[in-house]
């Protein structure tokens, strides 16, 4: 094995129809809380 | 007589315990809920206790690190105000941007509840400059997410300047330079792993906890 990671995942459902401001808000969520940059990176995908 | 803040937050455990110490040493000690924003000039003291917060979800602290009350703390802490974080308080602290690191699982994946020796690596925090023993005191710890991590370079500035409060004599979770509390730049925030209101009394097992809460 070369590498193992263990990660979180988070499921967030956004009102509205605009995916622009939906990632943007998903974004802020991610930045003010979801992740802490000293121990965790993070990436965002559209389910 | 000076007044002493004990924050709750949902999922707190210590905070009977920590108030009750506060109580002992003559201080006056008033509770803070965590959904309420104080005026930081109320209170000589803050103290974070331990537990779980938010039952860890997320992270440990992360969710009271961004508490209401967080704000007023955050404000208190810049005027000077002392601020004591223990064992879930610290990690509170460091998810506030308070103190600098973080706490992560430890070493063994295991929970690990103990007395543990500890080294006095600089006395010139707000709290507990001296044990009762000196520069040494022994408290017992019970966490999961004890290891504290922080970058190269922030660690060398930890040690550069004396922010290292405390150290393990025995590290018993991988934290880094055997940190088991650190303080902040000015040195008003403080916080350890360690429970020292669990060492206030011979029948608790130790009284080294004492000078943490005079």
């Amino acid at each position: 094995m070369n590498a193992c990671k263990v990660g979180r995942y988070v499921m967030l459902d956004l009102p509205g129809e605009d995916e622009k401001a939906s990632m943007a808000a998903a974004k802020e969520m991610a930045e003010f809380v979801l992740h802490n940059p000293l121990i965790e990176t993070y990436e965002l995908e559209r389910l | 007589v000076s007044k002493a803040g004990v924050l709750r937050f949902p999922g707190t455990n210590c905070d009977r315990d920590v108030f009750e110490a506060l109580e002992t040493k003559g201080r006056n000690p008033e509770w803070i809920w965590h959904a309420d924003q104080f005026d930081s000039k109320k209170y000589d003291a803050l103290f974070l206790p331990g537990g779980f917060s938010y039952g860890d979800y997320l992270r440990s602290g992360a969710l009271a690190a961004r508490a209401p009350a967080m704000k007023s703390v955050r404000e208190a802490a810049d005027r000077g105000v002392p601020v004591l974080g223990i064992c879930n308080g610290f990690q509170i602290l460091c998810e506030a941007g308070l103190l600098p690191g973080a706490l992560v699982r430890n070493r063994g994946l295991r929970f690990i509840d103990d007395w543990v020796s500890l080294k006095l690596a600089n006395s010139n925090s707000a709290f507990a400059k001296k044990s009762a023993r000196g520069a040494q005191a022994r408290l017992p710890i019970a966490h999961a997410d004890g290891r504290f991590v922080v970058e190269d370079d922030a660690l060398k500035k930890l040690q550069d300047n004396g922010q290292i409060w405390w150290q393990y004599e025995a590290n018993p979770n991988g934290a880094a330079a055997d940190i088991a509390g650190v303080m902040n730049e000015k040195k008003n925030v403080a916080a350890l792993m360690p429970h020292p209101e669990r060492a206030m009394f011979d029948w608790m097992g130790g009284t080294d906890g004492e000078g943490f809460f005079e």
